[in-house]
């Protein structure tokens, strides 16, 4: 089980993170454009973005891909 | 209220938000992603003893579905997250994203709408009491997964008959002498 731990596995989990702050960055990108959008000047009460679910599912998403990252060599020392 | 985007005497009628049922698909594709993933790194201990080179391949496709099916998962649900529609007396605003590949802002002017036909077809719909909007039988984009259609409907027609004044000279004239279009008693179209 020593390849949970290989540099290949780095590998990959620094893509994973990327593609996290990539994703992260497009959605900051659609929450400026709809809270500059007429929807949200003219009914900004309910019509703001990110709303409280938004920002939970964000953070869930955030610690899952911590987790997945960290996951291959918390498995080898679990395994060994 | 802003008067830079707002039209003198606008007022909102209704504000959608979709239904919560469109976030039912990115989340059981994360789930699916991390049940695949424990699914791979089971077998991949499992197998490890009888071959060690089917087992890295085992982990190493779990790992790929993960990073594929996990992120896959989480970008459909911040799209889902900024459909909105917002319904004034005077036009209907519809924002859709896509984050990093599209961004659609439509703005159609009131007026232009003739019918309202509300459908709630299939059981999960019925049950979860949501449905679509279709608006000039789909010239005008469909307002989809629409919470309580009917009353969305009900709150949208006073506002649509009030653009159209010379209908309301012929159906609403209580001296009129001309029958009432067998179409417009239907609880659920308007027709102009």
């Amino acid at each position: 089980m020593d390849f949970l731990v290989s540099p290949w596995f780095g590998t990959v989990s620094l893509l994973s993170i990327l593609t996290m702050i990539v994703l992260l960055w497009g959605a900051l990108r659609a929450c400026h454009r709809h809270n500059t959008s007429a929807i949200a000047c003219l009914y900004n009460e309910r019509a703001c973005f990110p709303s409280v679910g938004t920002l939970i599912v964000a953070i869930v998403y955030v610690l899952l891909t911590i987790f997945y990252v960290f996951a291959p060599p918390i498995f080898h020392h679990l395994l060994l | 209220m802003n008067t830079q985007h707002a039209i003198e005497g606008e007022e909102v009628v209704l504000f959608i938000n979709e239904h919560w049922v469109k976030y039912i698909p990115p989340m059981l594709l994360a789930m699916l992603s991390w049940i695949l993933y424990v699914l791979c790194l089971t077998l991949s201990l499992a197998i490890n003893t009888v071959s060690h080179g089917l087992s890295v391949f085992v982990i190493v496709l779990g790992h790929f579905l993960l990073l594929a099916l996990h992120h896959t998962a989480f970008y459909r649900f911040f799209n889902a997250s900024t459909w909105q529609t917002l319904i004034t007396n005077r036009r209907i605003l519809e924002i859709h994203q896509q984050l990093w590949i599209s961004n659609k802002v439509s703005d159609t002017p009131l007026w232009r709408v003739r019918t309202v036909e509300v459908k709630q077809q299939g059981i999960m719909q019925q049950l979860l009491g949501y449905g679509i909007l279709v608006l000039n039988r789909g010239e005008i984009p469909t307002i989809h997964r629409v919470p309580h259609p009917h009353m969305a409907h009900a709150r949208l027609i006073p506002y649509i008959q009030g653009m159209q004044p010379a209908l309301e000279k012929k159906v609403f004239n209580p001296r009129s002498h001309l029958p009432l279009p067998s179409a417009l008693s239907s609880p659920y179209s308007t027709h102009v």
